[in-house]
């Protein structure tokens, strides 16, 4: 039970953005603001990847990547793994995104600056992103906690409803019902399911 | 009022319990992915010949290809077309099909990958949204459920639990930190730099 209440915050987002991923309308899709503008941004020497094979590389552009978040004080991952690179001899170009927030940053080291443009997300889109968010991220440990909370949430309601169902099986006047309801829905999830893989 | 709440709370979760722990489960696969995914096996590849279709816009011309060879699953367009062909997936859990239409040629390629069991899970979990397609429906269909159950299960459990309880001091804890971290967390990662 306490479980319970303490994921009802996490329970109200999982529902809410399981119906907007279901129910993608119009206005829960635009950014609320996008800003751009360019700063001063001095930085360790970005490393290059010419010549480098893929994991050499990727790692590049990781530490790439997070010396630019360090430098811009925010916290973000890159959108996949390819994200962030030299886009021409003084450009390096790094998408970073975290719920709720997406930049997309030139940084040119030779004159110390960088030009940042901020997507911040809307009340949906931080909802969604927030939806099974395990990330870490290095430079905010309170972000990072989601991800412990989300695994809270997991436990919490795979353990509720295993005990749901046992608490229920001891009620007698309630066990036909049920029981017809249980086998009724789990047989047409359980066919949805298998329909769903083998014939589409 | 009491009686009721408690019935709704108990036959929501008994109808939605199979569908919302498949997406719990495969949910925890997806956050702990490298504990559960084991190398796909080899993609296998085969070709068809396709009569003419014309000039089709590619939406269309998925369409038809997929009648035609009786291809199930939904079509997913790439963000970018490569040069020179029409390319688009099948997709349903558990398989992917890459359908390669050269542009000049009557022969398609079917590079079909296959996922496996965890794999499967988690195609399940990310089926979302309504096409027409009547199973892929009733499916979306049982997703929306699942998202409402949620809600209600939260809503009226709270409502369960302050009605049996005496002492609230607990409950009120929990319920007040989860409260305030879930908003506290939002507004952080909406407004900290």
């Amino acid at each position: 039970m306490y479980g319970g209440l303490l994921c009802f915050s996490y329970l109200i987002l999982f529902g809410i953005s399981t119906l907007n991923f279901n129910h993608p309308f119009p206005f829960t899709q635009s950014p609320a603001s996008v800003a751009t503008w360019s700063q001063p941004m001095v930085l360790p020497a970005l490393a290059r990847t010419d010549g480098k094979n893929d994991p050499e590389a990727l790692k590049i552009r990781r530490e790439n990547n997070r010396a630019i978040l360090h430098a811009l004080g925010s916290f973000a991952v890159p959108f996949t793994d390819a994200d962030g690179d030299w886009i021409d001899a003084d450009t390096y170009h790094a998408h970073l995104l975290r719920p709720g927030k997406e930049y997309e940053i030139d940084v040119h080291p030779s004159q110390g600056s960088a030009t940042i443009t901020q997507t911040r997300m809307s009340f949906w889109a931080l909802i969604r992103d927030l939806h099974g968010s395990s990330v870490v991220y290095p430079d905010s440990i309170l972000a990072s906690t989601w991800a412990w909370y989300t695994e809270l949430c997991t436990y919490v309601v795979v353990a509720a409803g295993i005990s749901g169902v046992y608490l229920w099986t001891g009620r007698k006047r309630e066990r036909r019902i049920g029981l017809a309801l249980l086998g009724a829905a789990g047989t047409v999830s359980l066919s949805l399911m298998l329909l769903i893989t083998f014939h589409g | 009022m009491y009686n009721v709440i408690r019935k709704i709370h108990l036959y929501c979760g008994l109808i939605i319990l199979i569908f919302l722990m498949m997406y719990f489960v495969s949910g925890y696969m997806m956050v702990h992915r490298p504990w559960f995914v084991a190398a796909p096996p080899a993609p296998t590849t085969k070709m068809a010949t396709l009569e003419s279709t014309g000039a089709l816009p590619t939406e269309q011309l998925a369409a038809e290809v997929q009648k035609k060879l009786g291809l199930v699953g939904r079509i997913q367009f790439p963000p970018k077309q490569p040069a020179e062909v029409t390319r688009f997936w099948v997709v349903r859990p558990g398989t992917m099909i890459r359908v390669d239409v050269p542009a000049r040629a009557h022969l398609i390629y079917l590079t079909t990958q296959r996922v496996g069991l965890v794999g499967t899970l988690i195609m399940l979990h990310k089926v979302r949204g309504y096409d027409g397609q009547l199973i892929f429906d009733a499916y979306a269909f049982f997703c929306d459920l699942a998202g409402l159950s949620m809600i209600l299960f939260a809503i009226s459990g709270v409502y369960l639990w302050w009605k049996r309880v005496k002492n609230h001091s607990w409950g009120v804890l929990c319920l007040t930190a989860s409260c305030a971290y879930a908003a506290g967390m939002m507004l952080y990662l909406a407004y900290a730099p």
